[in-house]
């Protein structure tokens, strides 16, 4: 048996919050929020400031129950968390600041051996007064896990449930006994009942009290505190209040629009509360009380109230001070105020801030947009009105402040103009024969005149200096000027009489070149003096004398032309100290003298967007290990600047590229320009700590964001995005997306505008021969029904966009018809035929059908800002999947795959059928293979036989996989994801002895990620072979899940494989997982029928937290560790250093 | 569809949200305007049912007095729009430190028929101890324990 070996690691962490909780967790007096995104925790600490984030915590498990709890007594709060796979834990916090522990209190799993899983859902409850917690794992169980504070171990019992369907369950306020009210559905409706529970007994002993049919949709229930007490059931249209005696009902008109999502309680009294819905509206709901003659507290009215609209709450929970944070997990989590006015329009909400969310990833296309040799992800991302494009890229981004038009920059910096100047204020921007001056006041650009300045000419070099003077440096003179009263001090001209060709300088010295000859000035009080003047041997092409330290530089770097070398020359005399060649016969443009945190580097960038790298020794100006990277391909000018106190090297070329110190290594990150010709920093009032770049044609000042991160860019679209296709004939994108219109009176109408209703232009299907009634009415008002519709019924319309992929404009939408569902898109030529063209997959889905039974294959062309249907072709069910294949068109249609070719009628015709599917999901091609996934039977390797016209089922895997995405990785290997959150790797052994054995796909490998995979694509974030790389990986497959997150699979060689396993092996041994979760176990393949042991797999994530360790502990992972540094078999003990080296280069990895 | 209620009457200048509503009860809020309104009543107006409510002031009500626990949290947030966040992801926690768990959770294993039914019969037992030689009970019910994962 074979086995594969690939890394896998988390590119972009889950976004989706799923829950979220409010309470003391890190200390009595701390307010801390804590999110759940999926398989991690995030700690944040409420502050005058905002949300400062402490912590985020990583659990071996997906989190399905989130809460908080107190013991009686306890001035903190505890944390509960229980995994879908049933690990349940308590957690504690400990210390504070940087010491701060996590600490298990409690742990263990509290699965059952048998027991059908809960159909609503694991449900969890804690008791208000601490005395037990209550969770809803399997039908008809109720687990009770007794908080006895003294007991080591907390032993959990199931009592029997026997009301079906339960819907919701909570612990009441303010019994003697723990009991727990619950909402559950039989025949005649919905009923509401409170059951008491002896702890003694381990049983329910009584029934308080119940409310028989309640609202046939209520779904939610609210204990109330004290001293109200009872209990809130939030119904589809309706809100009750029982307190057991008597009851309070309302329908407020608000409710009718959607259905209640979540809550959250506002006061601890308990008479405000936050409710959401699905269609994001935000409500109050308030208690109004009275006080009876005998003193008790009653319920006078409910109040329910719109404050505003948020983004689609899954989970609410209330700060501090009026500020509410909404987790979402369709859209954007928010961070908003409630005002006590309303604004303009209405609402009591103000956003204050948005954290970004990816989830649910549908579908994603991986694409080289800018040409510049990597990868942006473009993903299908929310659904409903949070549905958007979201544009993913690796690097650094600037954010724009403010752009001007101006072309033909040759030069760029930044002045303090006037003696008393802390800000930038002028722009110095040369061009070819001139010289602009732009002046920044507040946020206004002027140009305006600079005294002293030379303005017919182009600068060379221009700068603040000692003594509060400005230096111009152009070719006819070096210019020195007072910078208060802006008068010429001094110019100084070559002895030679030649122009000057190349400049640089700093505070207080500055070193020219005419041709060969080189001169070395000191800046003085009003005059410059000559200290030193050479003759090079060749002519320079580029200087620099940027000081190591503090004070003057010691050295001066110089590239010279014709012999192509980097020089090292001592200040002031400018002996030569070094000459390192660099080989070839491209010209140095740029050089660079650069020291990041006492480590200092040479750098010269050459004419073609190659850069060499040196490590300086800074005392004796000796040069070593000389590195070589290509960054562009245009000629690269380098440029020293500090952001947030980072110094950082920028490099201006066709792909800006920002250089920088982390982790005791120079990393090199794109920025997400496309060409940058020159820049300076510029720290302005207006515009602080930011660069003035220059483009072709225009310059832009803006910041730089944090250094090394994914770039997202979103495209809200505001209805549901579903399948992605990119074309790059036509530079657009295909997206399949949904749409939500109502039946009113005057038919069919979208429920809100959106990216289909808003499109630059609009088509619609209008005939489609026998399958449906043909209709021809515009979009809004939609086709007529097939079969009418209710008043007020919701009805899905399914859409393609075209996109253009550079503004990312709708340039075109087409409406389907109506109960046609577009299922999926592809972008490809077929036959001989050279127009690519967008194909769509669609089906008519009838609610009676319990299959689609008729679709369509429809064919369009867009070229010329036109979208036109081609052809069509009926096909017998749904068409869930296609792919171009050798040009022809590959469709699975309910439980066939099917081949269609292009006739030159331009015509679909079947070429040939596979029909062993239970239904064909998803398809994958390479070369003549083709891989069917399947609803529930794994996954088919298929060969076309063009000789034949047939297919052949070569292997398949009869495990009973339930597949959500598949993907080929090699001729041999294939990789699938399940709904139990699995990714498995099949292979095929064509060379095995028996027909069996060569027929059936070996399971080669297998890991639980604890998140469902939706898409699988190859390509890479990054630029690959950038410098030298120490890890050997093979090709790059992403992939996009339901939280939101990024995943990224790589194929590594047996041995590096070998090496990686033992290293997360011991790694596995330091780090102390929280909830004390066996990573073994954590990542052990599992569903509902088996569980194995993770096999084939290396666990990055884990791996890249050795980079987190403390160096001490690091040592001790590697003490004893092997490595083979040639790969001659030679093996070595590894040091601290190597492995370093190994883990980060697999984190450039994406 | 928006209507505004043209019998609104000019009086004590009172904010009121006034929702119009279609007749299958499909509603939009929104819409301010200035009236004096007391109490809820529903009238019919060019066949739209506009039900008026005094919910400027009841919101004003319900947002008044949020809860503050620290009166500082929030009040240096600078206010200049709303703020995007992509970056800012709290520090991994990387945990060396083996701190033993106080507790452990175990499931008791006990089929709940047979709990209930050894239940019923203490509880039998406890009632009718003087009919039965209770040391032989307390044998039995010793002989076997529960169990615990």
């Amino acid at each position: 048996m074979s086995t594969a070996h690939h890394y896998i690691v988390t590119a972009h962490k889950p976004t989706a919050v799923t829950s979220c909780v409010t309470g003391n967790f890190t200390s009595p007096l701390d307010i801390n929020l804590i999110l759940a995104k999926n398989t991690r925790l995030e700690l944040y600490l409420v502050t005058p400031e905002g949300l400062r984030p402490l912590k985020e915590i990583a659990i071996y498990g997906k989190i399905a129950i989130l809460k908080l709890f107190r013991h009686v007594g306890a001035d903190k709060d505890l944390l509960f968390v229980v995994t879908a796979r049933y690990n349940a834990m308590i957690l504690e916090c400990r210390g504070e600041g940087d010491s701060l522990e996590i600490v298990t209190v409690a742990h263990g799993n509290v699965g059952d051996r048998i027991g059908k899983p809960s159909e609503t859902g694991i449900i969890g409850t804690i008791d208000p007064e601490a005395r037990v917690i209550g969770l809803k794992l399997y039908e008809g169980l109720f687990k009770i896990i007794p908080l006895e504070k003294d007991n080591s171990e907390l032993r959990a019992y199931n009592i029997r449930l026997e009301e079906p369907q339960i819907q919701d369950i909570e612990f009441l306020y303010g019994c003697p006994n723990p009991t727990i009210i619950l909402i559950f559905e039989d025949a005649s409706g919905r009923h509401v009942k409170a059951r008491e529970i002896s702890l003694k007994d381990k049983d329910f002993v009584k029934v308080p009290w119940k409310q028989e049919n309640v609202e046939s949709h209520s779904s939610m229930v609210i204990p109330v505190p004290q001293p109200l007490g009872g209990v809130i059931v939030i119904g589809q249209e309706s809100i009750l209040y029982h307190n057991g005696s008597t009851f309070l009902a309302v329908a407020p008109g608000a409710m009718k629009q959607s259905t209640i999502m979540c809550y959250a309680r506002v006061d601890p009294t308990g008479s405000r509360y936050l409710l959401g819905d699905l269609i994001g509206h935000l409500f109050m709901l308030f208690l109004e009380r009275e006080e009876r003659p005998d003193g008790i507290t009653i319920v006078k009215d409910i109040k329910f109230e719109v404050l505003g609209v948020i983004s689609t709450p899954e989970c609410i929970t209330y700060l501090d001070n009026g500020v509410v944070f909404i987790g979402s997990r369709l859209g954007d989590s928010q961070l908003i105020r409630l005002n006590t006015e309303a604004n303009d329009s209405g609402s009591y909400v103000s956003l204050m801030e948005t954290f970004t969310n990816l989830a649910p990833i549908m579908d994603m296309v991986v694409v080289d947009m800018d040409k510049q040799g990597q990868g942006q992800l473009i993903t299908c991302s929310g659904a409903y009105k949070e549905g958007s494009l979201r544009i993913i890229r690796n690097g650094i981004g600037i954010q724009e402040h403010a752009s001007l038009d101006l072309s033909g920059i040759k030069g760029l910096w930044a002045l303090k103009v006037g003696g008393e100047a802390i800000y930038d204020n002028m722009l110095v921007v040369s061009g070819i024969g001139d010289t602009r001056f732009l002046y920044l006041c507040g946020e206004e650009v002027e140009e305006t005149e600079l005294p002293g300045f030379i303005q017919d000419s182009q600068t060379l070099w221009s700068s603040n200096v000692c003594h509060s003077q400005m230096v111009q440096v152009t070719v006819k003179a070096v210019r020195l000027v007072d910078s208060s009263s802006k008068i010429l001090l001094c110019e100084w001209k070559t002895p030679s009489g030649k122009g000057i060709s190349v400049v640089a300088g700093n505070n207080s010295q500055i070193v020219c070149a005419a041709g060969s000859e080189l001169y070395y000035l000191e800046i003085e009080k009003g005059s410059f003096s000559l200290q030193a003047e050479k003759i090079m041997e060749n002519e320079v092409a580029c200087l620099d004398i940027t000081p190591l330290g503090s004070g003057k530089a010691h050295f001066v770097a110089a590239g010279l032309w014709t012999d192509v070398s980097a020089l090292i020359l001592s200040v002031p005399r400018l002996d030569v100290i070094t000459k390192e060649p660099m080989k070839g016969e491209i010209i140095p443009r740029s050089i660079l003298l650069a020291s990041f945190d006492d480590n200092c580097y040479l750098m010269c960038a050459l004419g073609d967007g190659s850069l060499f790298y040196f490590t300086l020794n800074p005392v004796s100006g000796t040069l070593s290990d000389t590195k070589k990277v290509t960054l562009g391909t245009q000629p690269t000018v380098l440029k020293f600047f500090k952001s947030q106190s980072t110094a950082s090297v920028f490099a201006c070329s066709d792909r800006p590229t920002v250089i920088y110190w982390s982790n005791h290594k120079l990393v090199f990150s794109n920025v997400n320009l496309r060409e940058v010709s020159h820049m300076c920093p510029l720290n302005a009032m207006a515009f602080p700590d930011s660069l003035a770049l220059a483009t072709d044609n225009s310059l832009t000042i803006g910041t730089i964001d944090e250094i090394q991160k994914l770039h997202i860019r979103t495209v809200p679209l505001g209805e549901t995005p579903k399948r992605i296709s990119y074309q790059e004939t036509s530079q657009t994108f295909g997206v399949i997306t949904m749409r939500v219109d109502m039946m009113d009176t005057s038919g069919l109408t979208p429920t809100k505008p959106s990216a289909s209703t808003q499109a630059a232009s609009v088509s619609c299907s209008s005939s489609v021969g026998t399958l449906i009634r043909p209709s021809t009415s515009g979009p809004s008002s939609a086709s007529l029904p097939s079969q009418p519709l209710e008043y007020g019924q919701d009805v899905e319309v399914h859409n393609l966009l075209i996109v253009d992929q550079h503004t990312f404009e709708v340039l075109h939408s087409h409406q389907f018809m109506q109960n046609e569902y577009a299922m999926c898109i592809e972008s490809c030529k077929l036959g001989e035929d050279q127009t690519p063209y967008y194909i769509v997959g669609t089906a008519f889905v009838v609610p009676d059908e319990t299959e689609p039974k008729a679709g369509r294959i429809v064919i369009f062309q867009y070229a010329d800002g036109k979208l036109q249907q081609i052809a069509e072709k009926e096909v017998r069910g749904s068409c869930y999947c296609l792919a171009g294949f050798n040009g022809k068109i590959l469709a699975g249609i309910n439980s066939t795959v099917r081949l269609f070719e292009w006739t030159s009628e331009k015509e679909l015709r079947v070429e040939c059928s596979y029909f062993n599917s239970i239904l064909a999901l998803y398809l994958k091609c390479k070369g003549d293979f083709i891989l069917v996934g399947d609803l529930m039977r794994s996954m088919t390797l298929l060969q076309y036989k063009s000789m034949e016209g047939t297919f052949e089922e070569i292997a398949r895997d009869y495990n009973p996989n339930w597949m959500t995405a598949i993907e080929i990785v090699d001729d041999d290997t294939f990789l699938g994801t399940d709904n139990a959150f699995n990714m498995f790797v099949c292979t095929k052994d064509g060379g095995a002895a028996t027909d069996e054995e060569r027929c059936q796909m070996q399971d080669a490998g297998r890991i639980y990620l604890g998140d469902m995979v939706n898409t699988i694509r190859h390509g890479s974030l990054v630029r690959q072979h950038l410098g030298d790389t120490s890890v050997p990986t093979t090709g790059s497959i992403l992939f996009g899940t339901l939280s939101g997150s990024v995943g990224l699979i790589t194929q590594i060689p047996g041995t590096f494989f070998e090496f990686l396993l033992e290293l997360q092996e011991r790694l596995t041994k330091v780090i102390k997982p929280v909830g004390k979760v066996d990573h073994a176990y954590w990542r052990s393949f599992y569903n509902d029928r088996k569980q194995e042991p993770s096999e084939g797999f290396i666990d990055g994530d884990l791996i890249e937290s050795f980079l987190d360790l403390p160096r001490d502990t690091m040592r001790d992972v590697v003490n004893g560790l092997q490595i083979d540094p040639q790969g001659t078999g030679m093996k070595q003990q590894a040091l601290v250093d190597d492995i370093i080296k190994i883990v980060e280069d697999l984190t450039r990895i994406h | 569809m928006h209507h505004l209620n043209p019998m609104l009457k000019q009086g004590e200048g009172k904010v009121i949200i006034m929702r119009t509503c279609a007749k299958d009860g499909n509603e939009d809020v929104g819409f301010i305007t200035r009236g004096a309104i007391s109490g809820e009543r529903e009238k019919k107006v060019d066949k739209v049912y506009i039900k008026e409510v005094e919910v400027a002031i009841v919101v004003n009500d319900f947002l008044s007095g949020l809860p503050s626990k620290h009166p500082d949290n929030f009040q240096k947030w600078v206010m200049d729009g709303p703020k995007s966040n992509v970056t800012r992801r709290p520090a991994s926690y990387v945990p060396t430190k083996d701190i033993p768990a106080q507790q452990v959770i175990v499931t008791e294993k006990t089929n709940i028929l047979l709990r209930y039914l050894h239940q019923q019969f203490d509880k039998k037992s406890g009632k009718h101890g003087s009919k039965r030689d209770s040391s032989v009970l307390e044998d039995d019910t010793s002989r076997k324990r529960s169990r615990f994962e």
